[in-house]
């Protein structure tokens, strides 16, 4: 059961916190100061084709909703408030049983500052750092007939985990492109500590439409082309160290976004290139995205 | 004897004449001048009328998303009444009320609290 911990941690560390552009990445593009912007996703995770004898198909929704506020030109405070729903069908002894959860899941909140910037007209490039922590608001103490549910399936950790990461953004007015690498240190709770993780997200985006630009400000098309390798540690009991978990996990995820002044409407799906996880790791099947970005 | 081309060059310098006083420069943002923008900005201060448009370059403006708070910022300045973006240009054409005077210190500034990088800013036609 602690073998599909993989697959929910991506779920939910793949939500992109910032202003604009990617879908499952960061992007360092601004918010301007005072300002405020909501972000709400849709995502949908299916790992199926279990070849043990639990059979197990994880089936989960996560709808995050993102609200960053702009406290100055350099520095954006971004939260990041889940709403998540675990299932996981498995066969016992007893049967097929469904295990799961929903309501809200742990919290994160993120600074992100503008180390550099370099702007012409219709280009843009910058770099911005950025620490956070996840702070145990879900409910980690969940349980069904059988039991407490494994720590994988809780809807929160219990922990307070720090991370760090940094952006890099350059954009044209044709293109634009992204990369951000970060780090998540997961401690310990209840006797379970999840693995660290790290990730590598890079993400390219082409206006499609329109070709030519005109007067004013018009609305774009952008296709987009997403790839995101995560790396995580094996996970910890207190009371028997190191299990067999972790791994790493390559997607490529194709998209499409359309873009306003006003609003963002986008959707991806990630396909996984490559699952090395230890253990019996559920594999993942894929994960959509479908996504709402608006200026208050 | 004058050639087609002398006619065309004369008629291009006679042009650009009468187009000059339509883009009084408050800055120059071309380092290659080799005058600090404050002494230009200065000179050229008191050459702006109350109540006209100006065209800023944004720097660094590269989507339709990113437009939206420059927009806000821009249209919160004293005396601003209306904000018109051409994304492909990169120019923010503010329009003042009749009688305010532009306040390029407070253009700057609020593009610079929108994220971007303030450029050139130029009178422009109402």
């Amino acid at each position: 059961m602690r073998n599909i911990v993989f697959i929910l941690s991506v779920t939910l560390m793949g939500v992109s916190f910032v202003s604009a552009a990617p879908i499952t990445t960061n992007t360092a593009l601004p918010v301007s100061e005072g300002e405020l912007l909501l972000r709400a996703q849709a995502k949908y995770i299916r790992s199926t084709g279990d070849a043990g004898a639990a059979n197990r198909e994880l089936t989960v929704w996560a709808a995050p909703t993102v609200l960053v506020f702009g406290a100055s030109e350099k520095i954006a405070l971004f939260g990041i408030f889940p709403w998540l729903d675990k299932s996981l069908d498995l066969n016992t002894p007893l049967g097929r049983v469904n295990r799961g959860d929903s309501g809200l899941g742990d919290f994160r909140f993120l600074a992100r500052y503008t180390l550099g910037q370099w702007d012409k007209a219709g280009e843009t490039l910058r770099l911005a750092p950025f620490v956070g922590v996840k702070i145990p608001t879900g409910n980690d103490n969940a349980q069904d007939s059988l039991g407490f549910l494994p720590a994988p399936l809780q809807l929160g950790s219990g922990s307070w985990d720090p991370m760090i990461g940094t952006v890099f953004t350059w954009q044209k007015l044709a293109w634009q492109f992204d990369s951000s690498l970060s780090y998540k240190f997961n401690t310990a709770a209840n006797g379970y500590q999840f693995g660290d993780e790290a990730r590598l997200d890079l993400s390219f985006q082409y206006r499609l439409w329109p070709r030519e630009l005109g007067s004013g400000v018009p609305g774009f098309l952008y296709g987009v082309v997403e790839s995101n390798l995560i790396w995580r540690d094996r996970d910890r009991l207190s009371a028997a160290g190191g299990i067999d978990s972790g791994g790493k996990v390559w997607y490529l995820a194709p998209g499409i976004q359309y873009v306003t002044e006003r609003w963002i409407l986008e959707t991806a799906m990630q396909l996984p290139v490559v699952q090395k996880l230890n253990g019996s790791a559920l594999e993942n099947d894929y994960i959509i995205t479908a996504g709402l970005r608006f200026w208050f | 004897m004058k050639t087609r081309y002398d006619y065309l060059k004369t008629g291009a310098i006679i042009c650009s004449l009468i187009a000059a006083p339509n883009f009084i420069q408050l800055v120059d943002a071309q380092p290659s001048t080799g005058l600090k923008s404050k002494d230009k900005g200065q000179e050229a201060d008191g050459k702006i009328e109350a109540g006209v448009s100006v065209g800023i370059t944004v720097k660094g403006l590269a989507c339709p998303f990113c437009v939206h708070g420059l927009g806000k910022k821009l249209k919160k300045i004293k005396g601003v009444q209306a904000v018109d973006i051409e994304l492909k240009t990169g120019v923010a054409r503010v329009t003042f009320d009749k009688g305010v005077k532009p306040d390029e210190k407070a253009l700057r500034e609020a593009i610079k609290k929108a994220g971007f990088t303030a450029g050139e800013i130029k009178a422009s036609e109402s």
